[in-house]
Formats: C-alpha cells, structure tokens, sequence
C-alpha cells in the first residue's frame, strides 16, 4: 500500500531523516516511535507531501508519489494542535476537503454528517472549534481526514496534548476506529506505551535512523539493537569482557558463545528471581506500583539493578537479597551478539 | 424557601458591589469625559447648529438653506466627489498593498524579511509634510525618477505632481505601516499546521488564502480601512502640496474657503458635511469592533 525506501531529508546537513526503508500494508497500523527529534514528524511531513525528501522514494498504491505536492496525495493528515479554522463551524471544517473535491452540496452534508457520527461528535456539526475540548478538537479534526477517505491516514502525536486518562480512551477507540474502517495508519508518538498499545507493527527511530521495525512483543523480548533494547521497557545493564565464552556480570557467571572482546548484558527486571545461587544484593527502594512491587537493590560493589515482584514476598528496605538473572541480552558495537545464559556461579560449583 | 433566600440576598450584596465599582469608575473617567464634552462635543454642537441658521433680513431662521447652496455649486459637489473616489481608491490600494506585504511576511523568515517588515513601518515615523516634499523632489518636473530615467534614454516622463496621483501616491505611502501592523497580527494568529492541514486535504493557494487566511483576518481589514478612511477624507498636507489646484480635496477646499475667501459659513458647511460622511465609516467601525466584542462572549 504504502512504500518508503531510502527516505532522506537534510537540514543545513544535518540529517533529520536517513536512509527510512519500510511498508505499510493496507489496513495496517505502524506506530513511529522514537524520542522527540529523531526525525518521526520529518518523516511523516515528507509521506504527506509538506516536506520534500532530498532523497528516496514514495510510493501509495503502486503509484510514485515522491514528487507530488501535499494537495495532490491521497494522504490525509492529524496534527499534534490547533489545526482547526477557528472561524469555521465543526461542520464546515470537516466539509472543507470534500469541498475541495466539488462535490456536491447535499453529498457533502451527507457525509459530513456520517464522519461526526462516527467520531462521536453527533450534535455537535455547529460549535465553533473554540467551544471543544482538546479531545474534541481531535476528533474533529481525525473526522475531517476520515471524511475524504484518504488510502493512508497520518497522525503525529494526535494525543499527546491531553491528559493521560483522556489519551488512553481515545487511543482505544482510534484502534477500533481503524480497525473497522480497515484504515491504513501510520501513527507518531514518543510514547512507547502508546505505541505499544495501538501498533501492528511499530518502527522504532533513533536519530534519523530506523533502528528496528517489529510487532510490539518482538521489540520488547528481541530488541536488535542497543539503542531500542534502551528505549523500550527497563533494563539492567552493565558492560563486561567476555573470555573463552564466558564473563561475569556483576558476580554472575554467564556464558557467551561469541568472540572474545567487550560485550554489554541487559537484563529486563522481571527477568531477575530470588534464587539462593545469585547474586548477593541489598534492598535499597521498594517502590508500591500497585499490581507489583518495583525494587531498587544494590550489589556488593554498589551497582544498582531494578528488579520488579509480586505483592506476596514483598522484601522490607535494608533486607538482604539473591537474585539470579534468567536471560541477559548481549550486544556489541550497539548490535545484538545473542543471548547469553547464566551458569552455575561459583558458590554452587564449590559446593558440588 | 429559606435556603431560596439566602443565595438571592447574596447575589444583591455582589450587584450592590458591581455598582460601586461602576461608580468609581465612572468618577475616574468623569474628568477627561467632562474635558471632551466642553471642548469638543459643545463646539461642534454649536457649530453645527450654526449652520442652519440662515440670515434673513433682521435676523435668521432655522433652515437648510446653506446646504442646498452647497449641493447647488458645481464646483463644491464636485470637490466632494473628488475627495470621496479618491480617499477610496487610495484606501483599498493601501490595503491592497499591506495586505501583499502582510502574507509575504507571514511566509517568510530571515534578514530579507526583518528588512522589508521595517521597512514597511517606516513611514510610521515621517511626517506628511516630508513625504509630500520627499515626493515632490522625487517624483516633479526634473525630480531624481525623471533624470534617471532620462539617463537610460526613457524620454516624455510626464510627473503626477499636481495631478490627482500625486495625493494619491502619498496617501498610499503614508497608509502603508497601520494596515501592516493589524494584518500581520491578524495572520499571525493562524497557526502553520492550520495552513498546512487545508493544503494537506487537496487546497491550493488561492483557496487557502481566500477560505483560511482572509477570513482570519476580514475584521482587522475592517478596521484598518476605517482608519485609513478617516485619516485620508480629512487630509490637508499631502493634497495641498502634491495635489491639483482643482478639484481640491475638502480638507484643502475647506481651509481656503476660510483662509483666503474669508467664508467661514460656508467652510463650516463644507465641515459638517465631511463630519457626516466620517462618523458613517466611524460607526461601521464601531459596529465591527462591536461586533468582536460579541462575538468573543
Ligand atoms: N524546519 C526545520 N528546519 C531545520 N531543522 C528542522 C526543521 N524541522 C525539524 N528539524 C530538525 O530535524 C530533526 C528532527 O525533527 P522532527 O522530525 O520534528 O523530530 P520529532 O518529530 O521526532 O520530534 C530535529 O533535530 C529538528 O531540530
Ligand atoms: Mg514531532
């Protein structure tokens, strides 16, 4: 459906998009994620058509849309603010594209009509954009694309203006929205848990760089690269030297089957157990997050690890701990080596 | 019952609170408004009164004899014609102008930009009566635009000194830096992705500027116009010094019928006619600035 190879756009040199290969098949919902000023809005301005790439191609529908301007792409776009007319009614701004396309009057009431419905915004068709809410602002404004029928739909950040509780209803409904209307989306957040949430496949960027593309589990159990085992989810991290296939990370043994050399382990919290043969640790935060307990320890030598428990077991501050890490990720020169496995460690080995 | 009563005596104690503080306000403005309506208001009453007193022998009597004179003299009327086609002409083309200025500013950034936004202000800061002499080097018979275009072999250069463009050129100059300041605030307010969301659902640039930008800034255009207006219908520098000996504009026909014709009956006639036609562009603005103000609440 939708086609980006090689997608370049400089700014006075510096690159704020490079080299952005992927495809969006019809339907789908691909979430750019990344921190603000990766390149996610760039990226998206140059699909729609209001930046022009220095480099790469786009095509929608098999058809080379690189060149095209932003009024002659069948795209339709959400912005992350005030992008409604603020002299127009709600219906007159939904009715704008349609028109644009000269479609006739009762057509376009019509459908004006339908896309409100569908937004949730039934009465509404008079208001002015003064008297909406934020949440409300972006329906209208999601209506206003949805009523041209665009073949991709482009959000950048829609949401991130509102509250937390509002975002995470509409996000629900945008999903069973898009889901219906089979609407082919791409959607920009910084938020993982946005992304997380709404994306069949999520394209994670880092510097003007896609650095992996996957469905949300795949990212979070086998992130690529350094950088995206970073940004999604927690992680326990320290970098070891790894030795005829072996190394010790902060006093647990681990094995490796790589060359020998430097090799940075991470190890998501929950992927820690209390296990007598581990590593000796000491409580030092114990932070109550609900439907688990988020805990701080230290090692002897004074690394922190973050480690996540259920309610029963819940250990006391100053408590002394053991834990033993179940699978630790490996990576070199920022790329994934493998995953390395714990062995016995020492205290075991003497005792056998 | 009793718990109705309680909220009602309240809101009276809040009314009686509201009307002392609209009497204070009033006892601030009392002295200024009091200054306006014995310097200004009482004057023009009475001269306007004045004017429809017609001499008779042995006295006078209320009539409209002096403005049927008025519209009876050719030349007057025609005078009055000319002062009104040409403060029109000369306000939309000043808008006209501002109004590119305004745009090309609104989409544009840089040193180039900054310049011409200055630029465009300037006249702001130079007296009519140097623009009209600056003009009249300029422009006039072996001004500086004659000679140069002289020098590139341009030949018959014939000066709008002293013709109706000449007034007109000034007018359009000295107009040039209010409508900017209004209108680029006006665009200022549409916000970049509101452009770029109308251009993203299929519009071009004509539509964009007639259905998103124009309409943003339709009042500040309003008013800006009834500015110019008021300040060109009564102008007396510019059209004196760069305009025809005839017609004149009224500010100029006016103090000549008191100056120098020594008529001040007939200049005060000419007066409230001009009075007349200034507080209708003077209402229209109120009404719009009204307007907003409703349309706010
Ligand atoms: N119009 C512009 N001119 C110059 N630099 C820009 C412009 N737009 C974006 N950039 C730069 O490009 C990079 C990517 O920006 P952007 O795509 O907005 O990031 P994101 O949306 O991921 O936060 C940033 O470093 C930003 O400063
Ligand atoms: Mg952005």
């Amino acid at each position: 459906m939708l086609k980006v190879q090689n997608l370049t756009k400089l700014f006075e040199k510096n690159r704020a998009v490079s080299g952005a290969t992927f495809d969006v098949a019809r339907g789908e919902l691909i979430c750019l994620l990344g921190p603000s000023g990766c390149g996610k809005s760039t990226l998206l301005r140059m699909i729609a058509g209001l930046a022009l790439p220095d480099a790469g191609r786009i095509d929608i529908d098999g058809k080379d849309v690189t060149e095209a301007q932003a009024n002659r792409r069948p795209t339709a776009m959400v912005f992350q603010s005030h992008a409604l007319w603020n002299h127009m009614t709600v219906a007159q701004n939904v009715a704008f594209g349609l028109r644009v396309q000269g479609l006739p009057k009762p057509e376009i009431a019509e459908k004006v009509a339908a896309a409100l419905t569908l937004v949730g915004l039934d009465g509404f068709a008079r208001r002015r954009p003064a008297e909406l809410s934020g949440g409300q602002a972006q329906r209208v404004a999601l209506a206003r694309c949805l009523v041209v029928e665009p073949k991709v739909l482009l959000m950048d950040e829609p949401f991130s203006a509102l509250d937390a509780h509002l975002r995470a209803n509409l996000r629900e409904e945008l999903k069973a929205l898009q889901r219906r209307l089979r609407l082919t989306t791409i959607f920009v957040t910084h938020d993982q848990e946005e992304a997380m949430e709404l994306a069949d496949r999520i394209v994670v960027m880092h510097a003007g760089r896609i650095e992996q593309i996957g469905r949300p589990g795949d990212l979070y159990l086998e992130p690529q690269t350094l950088t995206v085992a970073r940004f999604i989810g927690q992680m326990n991290e320290a970098t070891v030297t790894l030795k005829a296939g072996r190394a010790d990370w902060l006093g647990q043994p681990v094995a490796l089957p790589a060359p020998d050399g430097p090799v940075t382990l991470l190890c998501r919290p929950e992927d820690l157990q209390r296990d007598r043969a581990g590593i000796d640790v000491r409580v030092t935060r114990v932070i109550d997050l609900g439907p688990m307990i988020r805990v701080t320890v230290a090692t002897d030598e004074g690394a922190a690890l973050t480690w996540v428990c259920g309610r029963e077991g819940q250990p006391q501050t100053g408590a002394p701990l053991t834990l033993r890490p179940s699978r630790l990720l490996a990576y070199r020169d920022g790329q994934r080596l493998g995953t390395a496995a714990p062995v016995a460690n020492r205290i075991m080995a003497e005792r056998v | 019952m009793t718990s109705d009563a309680n909220p009602a005596g309240r809101s009276g104690a809040v009314r009686t609170m509201h009307l002392k503080e609209n009497l204070a306000g009033l006892a601030l403005v009392a002295a200024p408004l009091g200054l306006l309506l014995v310097l200004i208001l009482l004057p023009t009453v009475s001269m306007v009164w004045n004017t429809f007193q017609v001499p008779v022998e042995g006295g006078t009597v209320t009539g409209i004899a002096r403005y049927q004179a008025f519209f009876a003299d050719s030349y007057s009327v025609a005078n009055l014609r000319y002062t009104l086609i040409w403060t029109l002409i000369s306000c939309v083309t000043a808008l006209a102008i501002s109004l590119g200025i305004s745009l090309y500013l609104r989409f544009s950034e840089g040193r180039i930009a900054t310049m011409i936004h200055a630029l465009s202000l300037f006249p702001l800061f130079v007296p009519a009566i140097i623009i009209s002499y600056a003009l009249v080097r300029f422009l006039g018979p072996n001004g500086l635009l004659q000679l140069l275009l002289e020098q590139v072999g341009i030949t018959g250069y014939r000066t709008p000194y002293l013709t109706p463009i000449g007034p007109f050129i000034g007018f359009v100059w000295e107009n040039i830096p209010l409508p900017v300041l209004v209108i680029t605030a006006g665009l200022s307010q549409v916000s970049d992705h509101a452009i770029e969301a109308a251009r993203d659902l299929g519009a071009g640039a004509w539509r964009i500027l007639f259905e998103i930008l124009l309409p943003q800034v339709h009042r500040s255009l309003l008013i800006a116009f009834a500015l110019i207006f008021l300040g060109v219908i009564g102008a007396y520098t510019v059209p004196y010094l760069l305009g025809p000996p005839a017609p004149e504009m009224m500010g100029v026909f006016m103090q000549r019928t008191l100056g120098n014709l020594q008529r001040p009956d007939e200049a005060q006639v000419q007066a409230v006619i001009l009075m007349v036609l200034s507080s209708i562009v003077g209402g229209f603005y109120i009404a719009t600035m009204l307007r907003g103000e409703v349309g706010r609440k």
